[in-house]
C-alpha cells in the first residue's frame, strides 16, 4: 500500500518536472490537471464536442487526477456499420453540446465528447459496449454508478431527453436551442416558384384551370387519402406490413387502435370504388343511350354494394364484437 | 330588599294557586312503572292506582314531571281504567311542570290511571367518543320512586334495558338486576314529591339516530293523485366517532362498527307509487323496496353507513291515489292525511315542517290538527300553468316522536269548474300557434318578389 | 333516416303542392329532431339523468351559480373554492355561452311557472340542440342544393354518430351548442353570399357572436369565410353581394366577438385572426379596383394594378410580419400551429401528443363515426364541384378543410361530422332522383313524394340546374328499366337501413356511459351491478366535513369534488397554473413527511385518491402516477426524479421489485393503506392488485401523518384526513428539523416559483396551456 502510494508521487513528480521540460511528452504521458482543462477547453474553443480516440479517452477521461466531468457519446457513424439511429442521435448531440458551448452556463467543469468506433473501438472493448450510440457520464470523482449510462429505450434520444439526464447527473442545466429549420419555407417558395413558372410558361392557354373534372379530381383524391388515415400514417409512421405468428404476413392491424400502411391503401381504394359505382349510378340517369345507362347503372349498382359490404367487413374484422355485416362475413 | 319580598310572595302565590287543586286526601295507592331502554328512547309507563281516604269520588288528578325532564319529554298520554283517552291541561313552574286530568266522575273506588310518557335524547352516551370497534354505553338519569304530588302506598320500577351487559347502576334497596331488566322496589309509603336520583350504565347498540329537520311536501292535485315528498336530514347522535373510519374492518366482520347505522326501515302508505330517493348528487342506488298488504316498506341504504356525529341527507318522494285522501261532497272538500309520516322505528324529530299545497283557486280553507302546532302563514305556490298559484299552507312542530303519526284535516271549498282552466289554456294557445303558423305560410312578407332575391349562378 | 321514408309515407295520395311540400318537410324535420332526441338518450334510460365526466361538472356548476346568483354575478364570478389557495377567475377564463343558453332556458320556463330544475336542463341541452343542428343543416343544404339533399342531411346528422359523440344526454359541455351555432351560422352566410343582402350578412355576424361566446372552435368560422371569399377572388367571381356580405359580416363579428371576456382582444392581436382582416383589406383592394376600372382607361388601370396591387400586397404582409415580430400579434399557438406541423406537437408538446383527443384518425374511427357517409361524401363533393357556383365553393373548401383537420386530430372530427352529412345527402338525394322518377313500385312512392316538392320548390328558384336536366332526361329515365330501378333503389334503403342501425349501435356501446356511475353486467346471469363509489364518497365529503375543508386531489377530479361535494380544491380540470399541479405532483410522489410539510404549507384538510386495485379499475390514480411524477419533475427536478420510480430495467412494477421510492411516497402509501391485509378470494394471496395484477411490495405499513377518513364500498375512492401537529406524537428530533424544513421550504417555493415561469417553457407550461383550451373549449 505505502509502496504503491509514493510510487504515484514518484511518477507525478516525474511527470511535473519532464513536464515542462519537454511538451511533445505532454500528449503522450498524462499531464497535470490544469493542462487537461486548458487543453479540453481549447478544443471545445474549436468545436463543441471532443472527438475523442482510443488514447486520447484514456488520457482525459479515464486517468486521474480529473476535476472535471466528461459526457460521451459512443456511436458508430460510418455508414458501414449501418447505426441507422447514430446520426440522428450524434445530430441532437450536437444541438445539445452547442446550445451548452455558447450557453451562460458554460464552464470547464462539464465537456462534452464522443467516441466514433472505428476510432476507438479498444474503448468499445473496455467499456464492455456491444451497442450504438450509448450515452455515457464520467463523473469528477467517484465510480460511475448505474445511473451514468442513458436509458435511450425509456426517455429516447431527443436533446432536450439528453439535456435533462445531463442535469440529473451534473447538476447543470442547459436550455436547448435549436438551429431554425428553414427548409420547410424553402420547399414552399420553390413550389411556388415552380408552379408561378408553370402558370407562367403556359400563360396563353390556362382555360386548363377551369377544368371542373380535373379538380373535382384532386379534392376527392384528397378526401380518399385522409379518410384513410394516411395523415397517421404519416405521424406515426406504422410497418407497412405485419408479420402475422403464423409466419405469413397480416395485412390488417388487428386492433382498433392501430393501422398498417398497406392497409390503408385497400381501404382508400375501396372508398373509391365505392364512391365510383355511386357516381356511376348517378350518371346512369342522364345517358341519352338506354343500354349504356342500364349498363352503368348495374356496374354502379354492383360497385357500392360489393365494396361497400368489403369495407365493412374489413371494419368488422378490426372492430371486436360488432353484430352487422353485408354480404360478406 | 323589597323586590325580593316580592318575588317571594308571588312565588307563594303561584304556588298555592297550583295546589289549591289539590286534595291532600287523594293516596297513590299503587304505582307500576316500566321504563323501557331499549331504544334510544325512553318509554315510561305507569299503572296508577288511587284511593281517596275519605272515600270520595276523585275528580281530577295531578301528574308531575321535574322540570330537568320537561323539556326532554315529548309525547304524554294518559288513559283511564275504561282506556279511555283523558284530557291533560299543562302548567309549568320553577321546579315541575304539571299534567291535571279530570277523571270522569265514576263511583269506583279505586280508579285506574295509565300514563304514558317518551322522553326523547334522556340517554346520555358514555364516553361520549368511541372507536370504531367499540360498543356504545349510554347512562340513564331516573328516579327511584313516582314523582307525585301525592303520597304513594306502594310502588315498582321496572327497567327494561337493550342488553345484559350493565355497567353500574345505582342501588336502592331493594333493587335486583336480572339479566336484562332492573327492577326497583316495591317501596312502601312514600311521601309526596320524594326523588331518589339513580343513574343506569348499559350497553345499548340500537340506532341513535334523530331527524334534525324534515321538510314534508303534500302536493293535492284533483285530477286523481297526492304527491308527498320528504327532505330529512339525519345525524347519528350516538358516541361520537373517534380516529378513523376502516372499511376494511368494517368489510372483514359484520359485527364491526356495532353502533353504526348501516341501513334502516321506512314504511309507507300501501298504495304508494312512483317511490323515488335521491339527494344533490342524484339517485341514491342502494336501497330495496318490499310492498306488503298494508304498506310498502322501503329498505334505505344511506350512501354511506352513519357512524357517530356523522350526518346524511335525503329526499323522498311518493303518489298516491286522491280517493283515499281527498273527500268531497259537492264543493265542499276535506284532505285527511298524515301530519307526519314513519321515517325509521323510534324515531326522534328535532323539527317537523309540513307544507300542504292545495288545488289553485281553493277557498275558506280550515285546518284541525290532533295536536298543537304552531301555524306558518300561508304562502302561494307557481307550479305548471298556474296564473293566481296555489294556496300553500305550512306549520311546524318540535320534538316529535312515532306517537304523533297521527292524521290532520282540511276542509275547504273548490268549484270544479277551475279544473278545466288549464287545459283549455293549452288548447287556446295551440289553436293559436297552428292559426299564426297557416298565415305565415300563406303570406309573403318580403317586400321583393322571390325571383329577384336570388341571382342567377 | 328510416323515419324520413316512413314519415313521408303518408301524404302519398294527396297531389303535391305548396302546402304538402312544407308539410313534409315539416314532418320530416321534426321526426329527425324525435329520433336524435331520442337515440341520445341512452345513458339516462340505463342510469339516470345525471350530469357526466368531467367538464360538464364544471359547466354545471357555473350554470348553477349564474342561475343562483345572476348573470352580472356570474361574469365578476371569482372562484375561491378552487386552486386554494389562489382562487380563480370564473368569469373571465369561460366561453359563457352554454350557460346563458341553459339559464335563459330556465328563466324563461321558471316565467312560465314550469319548475324544471336547472340539472334536468343541462343534462337535455344537447340532445334539444341537436334538432336544431339538423333544422340549420337542412337549412344550409336547401340553400347550396336544393330540399330532397337538404331532408337527407338533417336525418343523416340527427343520428350520426360523430356528433352524437358529442352531444348525449348528460355531456353538457360547449359542443352540445356549439355544432348548432357552427351551422347556423354558416346558413347565414350562404344566404348572405346568395343574397347580398345586409340583412343576412348582419344576423350571420349575430350568429356568429353566440357561436365565439360557445366555443373556442369560432376559430374554424372566421378562417374559412375568408378563405371561402379569397377563393372567390381567385376565381374571379368577386360581386356586390360578396362585398356587401362579407365586409358586414366581418366589421360585426369582429366587435361582436370582442365582447367576450375571455376572448378579448385576440381577434386584432392573434395570427389565428389575420387571415380574415387579411382578406377584408384584399377585398376592399379589389372592390376599389373594379372602381376604377370603370373610370380608367385599359392602360393606366394595367399600369396602376401591377404597381399598386403589388405595393399593396406587399404592405400588407409586411405589416403583419412586422407586428408579429414586434409582438403586438401572438404567433400561433400550440395547438393551432400542430395542425399545421403535423410533426410539431410529437416532438414539441409532449401534453398535446399525450391527450388521447389530439391523437391522428385512423380510418377505423372515420368509418366508425360515419359509417356509409365516408365513402359517399366524396360524390356530393364531386358534384359540387361539376356545378360549382359561389356558395359551393363553400362548401368544397368546409369539406377539404374540415377533412384535413380531422385527418390531424380526433376530436376535429366534430366539425367533419355536418359537412359530411351535406355532401352525402347531396349524393344520395342525386342518386336518388334519377331511380324514383316516374315508378310504381310502392317502395319508391315513399322517396318520390319526397323528392317531388323538392322540384316544385325548385321550379321557382331561378338558376338550378339539375330539375331542367332532370326534365329532359324524364324520357329516357324510362329506359332504365322499373326492375334495375328498384333493385338499386332497395340496396340504397338497405344500405341506408344498416347506416342507422350503426349509428343506434355506436350510440348505445360507445357513447353514452356517464362515467361517475361505473355499471358492470355479471357472467352468470346478466344482472347488472352498479357500482357508485364517486358519489358516495363525495357525497360523505360534502356531509361530513367542515364547509371549509380543502380537498386534495389530481387535477382530473377537482371539477367532480367542487359540483359534486361542494368542497375547496387545490388543482382541477382547468389546468391553468402548472406550478401549482407540479407542487400536489410532488406531495403524491413524495414520502410521507416530506409531503406532510406540503400539505400543511398548503393547509390540506383531506387527501382523496382514486384506487381501482379491488375491482380493477384502470383509470385510478397509480396508473396516472407516472404524469404526477413527471409534471413535479418538471418544476421541481431537484426533488423528484422520474428515474427514480423505475425499476434497473426501467419498469414501472408496484409489486415487491418495484422502485423503493415508488412503494414509499404517499401516492403509493394512501392507495394501498391496509390493502395488504385484504384478500378479495379464497384462493388468491392477500394484497392483490387486481388493475396492475400484482401482489403489492409494500404490504404492512401505517401512517403517521394522516388518518384514513373514509373509503368508499368498493375501495375506488379513498379519503385521508391530514392529522393536525398536536394529533400525531412526532419523534422529538423530528420538531427542530420541520421548523428547519418549513422555512427552507418556503424559500424553495417561491424559487420553484420563479423557476416554473422560466424553466422548462416550452414543453411543460405550453402544453399545459394547450391542455387547458383542450379542457375549456
Amino acid at each position: 500500500m505505502k509502496l504503491l502510494y509514493s510510487l504515484v508521487l514518484a511518477v507525478t513528480a516525474f511527470l511535473v518536472l519532464t513536464g515542462d521540460a519537454d511538451g511533445q511528452k505532454r500528449q503522450s504521458g498524462g499531464s497535470t490537471l490544469g493542462d487537461k482543462v486548458q487543453q479540453l477547453v481549447d478544443w471545445n474553443a474549436k468545436k463543441p464536442i471532443l472527438r475523442f480516440n482510443g488514447h486520447k479517452f484514456k488520457e482525459y477521461v479515464k486517468s486521474a487526477p480529473r476535476n472535471y466531468s466528461v459526457i460521451v457519446m459512443f456511436t458508430a457513424l460510418q455508414p458501414a456499420r449501418q447505426c441507422v439511429i447514430c446520426r440522428p442521435a450524434s445530430d441532437e448531440y450536437t444541438i445539445l453540446a452547442n446550445s451548452y458551448r455558447y450557453s451562460s452556463s458554460y464552464t470547464n467543469r462539464l465537456f462534452f465528447a464522443m467516441v466514433d468506433f472505428d476510432e476507438g473501438s479498444d474503448v468499445f472493448q473496455s467499456l464492455r459496449l456491444n451497442t450504438a450510440p450509448v450515452f455515457m457520464h464520467f463523473p469528477a470523482k467517484g465510480k460511475a454508478k448505474s445511473g451514468d449510462t442513458m436509458d435511450i429505450q425509456r426517455v429516447g434520444i431527443s436533446a432536450e431527453a439528453i439535456a435533462k439526464w445531463v442535469q440529473e447527473r451534473t447538476d447543470i442545466q442547459i436550455r436547448i436551442f435549436r438551429p431554425p429549420n428553414y427548409s420547410g419555407t424553402v420547399a414552399v417558395i420553390m413550389l411556388v416558384a415552380f408552379v408561378g413558372g408553370f402558370l407562367y410558361l403556359k400563360r396563353n392557354n390556362l382555360e386548363f384551370l377551369q377544368n371542373k373534372q380535373l379538380w373535382g379530381l384532386l379534392a376527392v383524391l384528397f378526401t380518399f387519402a385522409m379518410v384513410s388515415g394516411q395523415m397517421w400514417n404519416h405521424i406515426r409512421s406504422p410497418p407497412f406490413v405485419h408479420k402475422a405468428q403464423n409466419g405469413g404476413i397480416s395485412y390488417f392491424h388487428g386492433s382498433s387502435q392501430g393501422q398498417l400502411v398497406f392497409e390503408t391503401y385497400i381501404v382508400m381504394v375501396l372508398n373509391g370504388l365505392v364512391v365510383v359505382g355511386m357516381i356511376l349510378l348517378t350518371e346512369s340517369g342522364s345517358q341519352s343511350d338506354m343500354r349504356k345507362g342500364k349498363l352503368m347503372a348495374i356496374v354502379g349498382l354492383v360497385f357500392v354494394v360489393v365494396f361497400f359490404s368489403l369495407l365493412l367487413s374489413a371494419f368488422r374484422a378490426k372492430a371486436h364484437g360488432y353484430p352487422y355485416s353485408f354480404l360478406f362475413k | 330588599m323589597f323586590k325580593l319580598n316580592i318575588l317571594a310572595f308571588l312565588l307563594v302565590v303561584i304556588i298555592s294557586t297550583v295546589f289549591s287543586a289539590i286534595d291532600v286526601e287523594i293516596e297513590n295507592k299503587n304505582i307500576d312503572r316500566t321504563i323501557d331502554l331499549t331504544s334510544q328512547l325512553v318509554k315510561v309507563s305507569y299503572k296508577i292506582t288511587l284511593e281517596h281516604k275519605s272515600k270520595k269520588a276523585i275528580t281530577n288528578y295531578l301528574f308531575l314531571i321535574p322540570s330537568v325532564d320537561c323539556d326532554k319529554l315529548s309525547y304524554v298520554s294518559a288513559r283511564d281504567s275504561a282506556k279511555k283517552e283523558l284530557k291533560l291541561t299543562l302548567s309549568k313552574t320553577a321546579e315541575e311542570c304539571s299534567y291535571s286530568m279530570t277523571l270522569p266522575n265514576s263511583q269506583i273506588p279505586n280508579p285506574v290511571i295509565y300514563i304514558e310518557t317518551i322522553f326523547s335524547k334522556a340517554l346520555q352516551p358514555y364516553p361520549t367518543e368511541i372507536t370504531q370497534a367499540e360498543r356504545q354505553l349510554v347512562r340513564y338519569f331516573g328516579n327511584a320512586v313516582f314523582y307525585s304530588p301525592f303520597k304513594t302506598s306502594s310502588q315498582k320500577t321496572t327497567i327494561h334495558l337493550a342488553s345484559r351487559n350493565v355497567e353500574s347502576f345505582t342501588q336502592v334497596k331493594p333493587s335486583v338486576h336480572s339479566d336484562t331488566q332492573i327492577v326497583y322496589g316495591p317501596y312502601e309509603n312514600i311521601p309526596a314529591k320524594t326523588q331518589n336520583e339513580i343513574v343506569v350504565h348499559y350497553e345499548n347498540n340500537s340506532p341513535f339516530m334523530v331527524v334534525t329537520r324534515l321538510e314534508r311536501t303534500i302536493e293535492v292535485s284533483h285530477w286523481g293523485n297526492v304527491a308527498v315528498e320528504e327532505t330529512i336530514d339525519i345525524l347519528h347522535s350516538g358516541a361520537l366517532l373517534k380516529g378513523s373510519f376502516s372499511r376494511y374492518d368494517y368489510q372483514k366482520d359484520s359485527r364491526s362498527g356495532p353502533a353504526s347505522v348501516k341501513s334502516y326501515k321506512t314504511i309507507l302508505p300501501a298504495s304508494a307509487t312512483g317511490v323515488y330517493y335521491r339527494d344533490t348528487n342524484g339517485n341514491i342506488s342502494t336501497s330495496a323496496m318490499v310492498t306488503l298488504k298494508d304498506s310498502v316498506e322501503l329498505d334505505l341504504r344511506p350512501r354511506f353507513p352513519l357512524f357517530g356525529g356523522w350526518r346524511t341527507h335525503y329526499t323522498i318522494g311518493y303518489n298516491v291515489p286522491s280517493f283515499e285522501y281527498l273527500f268531497h261532497n259537492g264543493d265542499s272538500y276535506m284532505l285527511k292525511m298524515r301530519l307526519i309520516d314513519h321515517v325509521f322505528d323510534d324515531m326522534i324529530v328535532d323539527e317537523l315542517v309540513t307544507k300542504i299545497i292545495l288545488p289553485e283557486g281553493t277557498k275558506n280553507l280550515k285546518l284541525i290538527t290532533p295536536y298543537s302546532v304552531e301555524r306558518q302563514p300561508d304562502t302561494l305556490h307557481f307550479t305548471y300553468l298556474d296564473i293566481t298559484g296555489r294556496p300553500v299552507i305550512t306549520f311546524r312542530k318540535t320534538n316529535l316522536v312515532e306517537n304523533h303519526i297521527n292524521d290532520f284535516n282540511i276542509k275547504y271549498n273548490f268549484s270544479r269548474i277551475m279544473m278545466l282552466q288549464e287545459p283549455l289554456l293549452v288548447v287556446v294557445f295551440l289553436y293559436l300557434f297552428f292559426l299564426f303558423v297557416i298565415i305565415w305560410m300563406r303570406l309573403d312578407f318580403s317586400i321583393i318578389k322571390e325571383r329577384e332575391r336570388l341571382h342567377k349562378d | 333516416m328510416t323515419e324520413t321514408l316512413i314519415k313521408s309515407k303518408n301524404p302519398n295520395r294527396v297531389t303535391s303542392h305548396a302546402g304538402i311540400s312544407s308539410l313534409i318537410v315539416f314532418s320530416v324535420l321534426l321526426m329527425c329532431w324525435i329520433a336524435g332526441f331520442a337515440s341520445r338518450l341512452f345513458a339516462v334510460i340505463r342510469f339516470e339523468s345525471i350530469i357526466h365526466e368531467f367538464d360538464p361538472w364544471f359547466n354545471y356548476r357555473a350554470t348553477a351559480y349564474m342561475v343562483q346568483h345572476g348573470f352580472y354575478k356570474f361574469l365578476n364570478w371569482f372562484d375561491e373554492r378552487a386552486w386554494y389557495p389562489l382562487g380563480r377567475i370564473v368569469g373571465g377564463t369561460v366561453y359563457p355561452g352554454l350557460m346563458i343558453t341553459s339559464g335563459g332556458i330556465h328563466w324563461l320556463l321558471h316565467l312560465l311557472h314550469i319548475p324544471v330544475h336547472i340539472r334536468d336542463i343541462c343534462v337535455f341541452l344537447a340532445p334539444i340542440f341537436s334538432g336544431l343542428t339538423a333544422i340549420s343543416t337542412y337549412l344550409l343544404t336547401k340553400e347550396l342544393w336544393n330540399t330532397g339533399a337538404g331532408l337527407f342531411a338533417a336525418s343523416f346528422i340527427a343520428i350520426v354518430p360523430g356528433y352524437i359523440s358529442r352531444s348525449v344526454a348528460g355531456s353538457y359541455d360547449n359542443e352540445g351548442i356549439a355544432i348548432f351555432a357552427l351551422q347556423f351560422t354558416y346558413y347565414l352566410w350562404v344566404k348572405s353570399v346568395k343574397t347580398g343582402s345586409i340583412f343576412w350578412a348582419a344576423s350571420a355576424a349575430l350568429s356568429y357572436f353566440y357561436m365565439v361566446s360557445a366555443w373556442g372552435g369560432y376559430v374554424f368560422i372566421i378562417n374559412l369565410i375568408p378563405l371561402h371569399v379569397f377563393v372567390l377572388l381567385i376565381m374571379n367571381r368577386y360581386s356586390h353581394r360578396l362585398f356587401t356580405s362579407y365586409t358586414t359580416f366581418y366589421i360585426l363579428g369582429l366587435i361582436c366577438s370582442m365582447q367576450i371576456p375571455f376572448v378579448g382582444f385576440q381577434p386584432i392581436r392573434t395570427s389565428e385572426h389575420m387571415a380574415a382582416s387579411g382578406v377584408f383589406a384584399l377585398l376592399v383592394a379589389v372592390g376599389a379596383l373594379k372602381h376604377l376600372q370603370t373610370v380608367l382607361t385599359k392602360q393606366e388601370f394595367k399600369r396602376l394594378f401591377i404597381f399598386g396591387g403589388l405595393a399593396a400586397a406587399a404592405v400588407v404582409f409586411l405589416t403583419v410580419v412586422g407586428l408579429t415580430m414586434a409582438g403586438v400579434i401572438a404567433p400561433w399557438s400550440g395547438r393551432f400551429y400542430s395542425l399545421w406541423d403535423t410533426g410539431y406537437a410529437k416532438i414539441h408538446i409532449p401534453i398535446i401528443a399525450s391527450v388521447s383527443e389530439h391523437q391522428p384518425t385512423t380510418w377505423f374511427s372515420f368509418f366508425f363515426d360515419l359509417h356509409i357517409l365516408v365513402c359517399t361524401f366524396p360524390v356530393g363533393l364531386w358534384y359540387a364541384i361539376k356545378k360549382i357556383n359561389d356558395e359551393r365553393v363553400f362548401v368544397v373548401l368546409y369539406a377539404i378543410s374540415a377533412v384535413y383537420f380531422a385527418g390531424v386530430m380526433v376530436r376535429l372530427m366534430l366539425t367533419l361530422t355536418p359537412v359530411v352529412c351535406i355532401l352525402a345527402g347531396v349524393g344520395f338525394s342525386g342518386l336518388l332522383e334519377v331511380f324514383l322518377k316516374e315508378d310504381q313500385q310502392p317502395v319508391n312512392k315513399e322517396e318520390t313524394e319526397n323528392e317531388e316538392p323538392t322540384e316544385k320548390k325548385l321550379y321557382d328558384k331561378a338558376g338550378k340546374i339539375k330539375p331542367r336536366k332532370h326534365d329532359s332526361n324524364k324520357s329516357e329515365n324510362k329506359g332504365l328499366g322499373s326492375n334495375v330501378k328498384s333493385m338499386v333503389v332497395i340496396a340504397i334503403m338497405m344500405i341506408l337501413m344498416m347506416f342507422a342501425v350503426h349509428c343506434t349501435w355506436v350510440t348505445s356501446n360507445a357513447y353514452s356511459s356517464p362515467s361517475i356511475v361505473l355499471a358492470f353486467y355479471n357472467q352468470g346471469d346478466g344482472t347488472r351491478n352498479i357500482l357508485d363509489d364517486f358519489r358516495e364518497a363525495y357525497y360523505w365529503l360534502s356531509q361530513n366535513t367542515n364547509d371549509d375543508a380543502r380537498v386534495m386531489s389530481w387535477w382530473d377530479y377537482g371539477y367532480q369534488i367542487a359540483g359534486m361535494a361542494n368542497r375547496t380544491t387545490l388543482v382541477d380540470n382547468n389546468t391553468w397554473n402548472n406550478s401549482h399541479i407540479a407542487l400536489v405532483g410532488k406531495a403524491m410522489s413524495s414520502p410521507e413527511e416530506k409531503a406532510y410539510e406540503i400539505m400543511t404549507s398548503l393547509d390540506v384538510d383531506y387527501v382523496l385518491v382514486i384506487f381501482g386495485g379491488v375491482i380493477g379499475y384502470s383509470g385510478d390514480d397509480i396508473n396516472k402516477f407516472l404524469w404526477m411524477v413527471r409534471i413535479a419533475e418538471g418544476e421541481h427536478p431537484k426533488d423528484i426524479r422520474e428515474s427514480d420510480f423505475f425499476t434497473e430495467r426501467g419498469e414501472f412494477r408496484v409489486d415487491n421489485e418495484g422502485a423503493p421510492a415508488l412503494l414509499n411516497c404517499l401516492m403509493y402509501k394512501l392507495s394501498y393503506y391496509r390493502f395488504g391485509d385484504l384478500k378479495l378470494d379464497y384462493r388468491g394471496p392477500a394484497g392483490y392488485d387486481r388493475t396492475r395484477n400484482a401482489v403489492i411490495g409494500n404490504k404492512d405499513f401505517d401512517l403517521t401523518y394522516l388518518e384514513e377518513a373514509y373509503t368508499s364500498e368498493h375501495w375506488l375512492v379513498r379519503i385521508y384526513r391530514v392529522k393536525k401537529p398536536h394529533e400525531f406524537n412526532r419523534p422529538a428530533l423530528k420538531t427542530d428539523e420541520r421548523v428547519v424544513s418549513a422555512s427552507e421550504y418556503i424559500t424553495k417555493k417561491t424559487s420553484k416559483r420563479r423557476k416554473g415561469v422560466i424553466k422548462n417553457r416550452p414543453t411543460v407550461i405550453k402544453g399545459k396551456r394547450t391542455a387547458t383550451k383542450e379542457k375549456t373549449n
